[in-house]
């Protein structure tokens, strides 16, 4: 047969549809006219001649059925006219299908905004990288740690041993500052990168070239610099004439020599980078050490390579595992250090973990959200079909099939399900682009952009999809059991109670599945509100910072000192300033390097502890404090002596420790007058002497959200090498102001500027702020699930209310109270919420497990929590059941005995 | 359709193409040709006539016009196109072949 035909008849078949019906009743009307005639013609009277023309067709509607049945396209057809039906029928109750709609709207939104953000971050290959599924990253594993960052001479040895890699790189993210202007701060993030980076990643230039092997080596005198394509368009103005100028980075020349391909922005999803430089010109930034390059015991480079063909990530992972094995043997810095290959994810390991625990809670509620929404807009199908069922049983007994009335359902619920698509789709693009809502809405993940793709609305149109499955599946199979008989003869079908039985148990499960999130939510917001507003060790209140960098504006060591020295004089003279201190980490601060630090009588030597810095156990922050530290943040010295202006470069060496790293130390002894040491950064520093303990610090909070309190060791400024700092001042009232900081840095040095100004509590606040609104998100959730669980049990009661009308005023008519009628709807309400309490209970604790990944400390084991949201859940639901049960018991027994 | 003999799955199609294969048809006249060439052993009704005579003419073997019947109704009439002169020709011998097949299987001893 002629596929052209058939495509011909399709087309005239659905599209001028009127015309092919008006030609099939004229071709019929004409076969009757010429069988009558021929009648006739064998002596019948007219009328006897077409009448028996009429039998001998055997009913016309049914011919044309059979015809139509026949035609190219009929199922289309009918689902166009199904369509079109199911459009008048919801236009017709606008209540139920604004409810419909707006409630799956609700779910679809946020499951839709979750998964575009999760698409963004974790699914999305990133722009200009060819062939991203064939890059593996590298990780280097010690002591059953994972940490990224290799040194430069074991990457070489990878990269010259591995035989399953076609390539591998190296980077490094540095911010560079830009221009030579003294106390002006601009910088750019430059990625230094291996030779192979850009022919492993298979980017290509948009401008001049890209960087080669040969660039590796090149630094200081002969470094080069490729730009980002935007950073170029935007900064450069897109200027042609680029290749070949210079660009002054940290006062190191850095000629251009080419722009990568628009969109790609490093391997990095969530971290801009504005170009890319060869690995050696590293050393131009000024706190590089000079032996960085050669130094095994150093970890400042990430890894990635490209799988050669037909090699496999295990393959890759036996292969440098037997390379990772040799240099172990072969260098003291590596024993106990292996690798470990993964998939190439963009994203560092602890985003990728807070990312992937962020998604799972927020997925997992979503996902029940929706859950519930297409519960709640079933069972308010299945109600609406009850008011339907005669429509349905008149629909039956005219010649619909059961399928017919199935397919016209579940069109039905492909409708409702699509506009509500519409509307949350709208509403997660609108979501995602608010881009703070975006910033808060995700603990722990970064800031990505995250475009609506393909993959995002295939995502929605297959939840959509589903929704309208789950939605239409019960009222359609109760369509299809309908009997029309049964249906027409008192408009309660012999189902009824069959329907009821899944209604109840859908508002079961809805009450179930809300109690579950209601719980998580407010343990979450719970665990989270009780860790903001615990004592942090430190008074935040009243206090500004502003970090300076003096070695950044060209000063020298000495000179530096001597800047700190003034600004903090100035800080503390200012009008209206109670005191002033300095320091180079101040809590909250989650991101300090911790190091490894020893009882002097414990010190392994250096030689041993190189490369081994992350393996010991006793690791804590060095701050390095002016004396008048303690008093300005309000932290008490327990036992012991705060540091004194004494305490410099002419006296021996002493140190503060917080409680919790002397009771590590020594837990069972007195550490004041014992000795402490800790690696210096610079290997071919002096060897520092072992540190007195002179006094014991009470324990701060840098991260205010749960975890161990972190070990501190505070060190003299004045006893330190320092580079940069923040000032930390406290007014007499309130906060200084950023202009009274600013004041004081321009009468310290007008060339040093002041940077990242704040108020403490500012940082307190920004430092959990992601966690903040994530909680106020899954509260959020919470209470939208307590709202359709109570939508829900509040149509069953009515419904049964409805159902039961003639029970009711049979019972009423036989002396029923009206308090007897409204205990007996009651009844049903309190026997739901009960179920839907058990099964919220025992469903939450499942839940609450993968809410303590994301919270840690989460309150698992508290009662209160769980017990609050079923009392809650219980009252809102007891409370829904009973404004049906108040209009039962108002029922006029008369009234509802005489209708129908 | 209250035929005597029902028809065997497919022997409609090859009944109408064979019908229509000297001159064009409308439907009565269809299923007046198929009762004389098959000496009435079948009788068409409407109920199976028209969804065949629709399906044959969407899969392009048959075409149709209107034009005056014998008593000057305006009346569809159908006609075979190549592709269903060709579909005639290898259905009778498709047909031939399984008849001659189970011919010879029920005579065989």
């Amino acid at each position: 047969m002629s596929i052209r035909s058939r495509i011909m008849s399709l087309w005239r078949n659905v599209r001028h549809r009127g015309g092919v019906e008006a030609a099939l009743n004229e071709e019929l009307d004409s076969y009757v006219d010429l069988a009558a005639a021929r009648y006739e013609r064998d002596g019948l009277s007219r009328p006897d001649a077409r009448r028996r023309a009429l039998v001998d067709a055997g009913g016309i509607e049914q011919v044309k059925e059979r015809v139509r049945d026949a035609w190219t396209g009929n199922l289309v057809a009918l689902v166009w006219r199904d369509i079109r039906y199911s459009i008048r029928s919801l236009r017709r109750s606008p209540g139920f299908s604004i409810v419909a709609v707006a409630t799956l709207a609700l779910g679809l939104a946020g499951a839709t905004a979750v998964f575009s953000i999760m698409n963004a971050v974790l699914l999305r290959p990133l722009p200009g990288i060819t062939d991203a599924a064939r890059l593996v990253t590298l990780q280097r594993v010690q002591r059953k740690a994972t940490l990224e960052e290799f040194a430069y001479p074991d990457f070489r040895d990878f990269r010259a041993g591995t035989r399953t890699l076609a390539g591998l790189a190296a980077q490094c993210g540095w911010g560079m500052r830009l221009g030579d202007t003294p106390g002006e701060r601009r910088s750019m993030i430059v990625d230094f990168v291996s030779g192979e980076y850009f022919s492993v990643l298979g980017v290509r230039p948009a401008l001049g070239r890209l960087l080669t092997p040969a660039d590796e080596a090149a630094g200081r005198g002969n470094a080069v610099l490729v730009l980002r394509y935007d950073v170029w368009r935007d900064q450069f103005n897109g200027d042609s004439a680029i290749v070949g100028r210079a660009l002054r980075l940290n006062g190191v020349s850095f000629t251009i020599v080419g722009v990568a391909t628009p969109g790609f922005a490093g391997t990095m999803t969530a971290h801009a980078v504005a170009g890319w430089a060869p690995l050696a010109a590293i050393l131009a930034a000024p706190s590089i050490a000079a032996d960085m390059l050669t130094d095994r015991g150093a970890g400042w480079l990430d890894l990635f390579g490209r799988l050669a063909p037909g090699a496999t990530i295990a393959d890759a992972q036996r292969d440098l595992d037997a390379i990772a094995a040799r240099l172990a043997l072969t260098y003291s810095t590596n024993a106990g250090r292996g690798v470990r290959v993964t998939r190439f994810a963009g994203l560092y390991i602890d985003e990728e973990h807070d990312a992937r625990s962020a998604f799972q809670l927020l997925g997992a509620a979503v996902t029940l959200l929706l859950l519930l929404a297409c519960a709640n807009v079933a069972s308010l199908s299945l109600v609406r079909a009850g008011a339907r069922q005669r429509e349905l049983a008149s629909r039956l007994a005219l010649g619909a099939s059961h399928a017919a009335l199935l397919r016209q359902m579940f069109i039905e619920g492909m409708l409702i399900a699509g506009a509500a698509v519409l509307v949350g789709t709208a509403a997660a693009e609108a979501l995602v682009h608010a881009r703070a809502l975006l910033r808060t809405a995700m603990s722990g993940v970064p800031l990505v952009d995250a475009p609506l793709d393909a993959r995002v609305l295939m995502f929605a149109l297959l939840a959509a999809v589903t929704t309208a499955v789950l939605v239409s599946m019960l009222p359609a199979i109760r369509a299809g059991r309908a009997d029309p008989m049964m249906l027409l003869k008192d408009g309660t079908s012999g189902s009824g109670r069959r329907r009821s039985a899944a209604q109840r148990t859908l508002v079961a499960l809805q009450a179930a599945g809300s109690l579950t999130l209601l719980i998580i939510a407010s343990l979450v917001f719970g665990t989270f509100h009780r860790l903001v507003n615990q004592n942090p060790g430190f008074d935040p209140r009243g206090v500004a910072v502003a970090v300076f960098d003096p070695r950044e504006e060209g000063l020298d060591s000495a000179h530096s000192r001597k800047y700190f020295q003034v600004l903090l004089d100035r800080a503390a003279t200012t009008p209206g300033i109670e005191s002033a201190a300095l320091a180079t980490i101040v809590p909250p601060q989650r991101y300090a390097d911790r190091t490894a630090v020893f009882r002097a009588e414990d010190a392994p030597s250096r030689d041993v502890l190189r490369g081994h810095g992350f393996d010991v156990d006793t690791r804590a922050f060095v701050d390095e404090v002016s004396p008048s530290f303690f008093a300005t943040l309000r932290i008490p010295i327990l036992r012991g002596r705060p540091f004194t202006g004494h305490d410099d470069a002419n006296v021996p060496p002493v140190v503060v420790v917080s409680r919790s790293l002397a009771a590590r130390l020594w837990p069972n002894a007195n550490p004041i007058g014992r000795y402490l040491v800790w690696p210096e950064d610079d290997r071919n520093a002096e060897p520092r002497p072992p540190s007195e303990v002179v006094g014991i610090a009470g324990d701060t909070r840098h991260s205010v959200l749960g975890g161990d309190l972190p070990l501190v060791m505070y060190v003299p400024l004045d006893q330190q090498d320092v580079r940069y700092a923040d000032l930390i001042v406290r007014g007499r009232t309130a906060a200084p102001s950023p202009a009274t900081m600013r004041r004081i840095a321009a009468a310290a040095d007008a060339a040093v500027p002041a940077s990242g100004l704040s108020t403490l509590q500012e940082r307190m606040v920004n430092s959990v702020l992601a966690q903040r609104s994530a909680s106020m998100w899954i509260g959020a959730l919470g209470v939208i699930a307590l709202a359709l669980a109570s939508i829900g049990l509040y149509g069953v009661a009515s419904q049964s209310v409805l159902q039961r009308r003639r029970e009711l005023a049979v019972r009423s008519a036989l002396g029923a109270t009206p308090g007897d009628l409204a205990a007996l709807v009651m009844r049903e309400g309190t026997q739901l919420a009960a179920a839907g309490v058990v099964g919220g209970l025992a469903l939450s604790i499942a839940g609450t497990r993968a809410a303590e990944r994301f919270v840690i400390g989460i309150e698992q084991g508290n009662p209160v929590y769980a017990l609050g949201c079923a009392a809650l859940l219980a009252a809102v639901m007891l409370a829904a059941a009973y404004i049906p049960a108040r209009r039962a018991s108002r029922l006029d027994p008369v009234d509802a005995l005489r209708c129908d | 359709m209250g035929q005597a003999t029902p028809l065997l799955q497919g022997t409609l199609d090859l009944l109408i193409l064979k019908a229509l294969s000297l001159e064009k048809l409308h439907g009565l006249g269809v299923a007046r040709r198929v009762e004389q060439i098959t000496k009435g052993a079948y009788t068409i009704g409407p109920g199976s006539l028209f969804p065949a005579l629709h399906r044959l003419e969407e899969a392009g073997w048959l075409t149709a016009s209107w034009g005056e019947s014998e008593n000057n109704r305006r009346a569809k009439f159908y006609a075979l196109t190549a592709a269903g002169r060709r579909q005639l020709g290898a259905e009778a011998a498709e047909w031939r072949r399984v008849a001659g097949v189970m011919t010879a299987a029920l005579e065989a001893t």
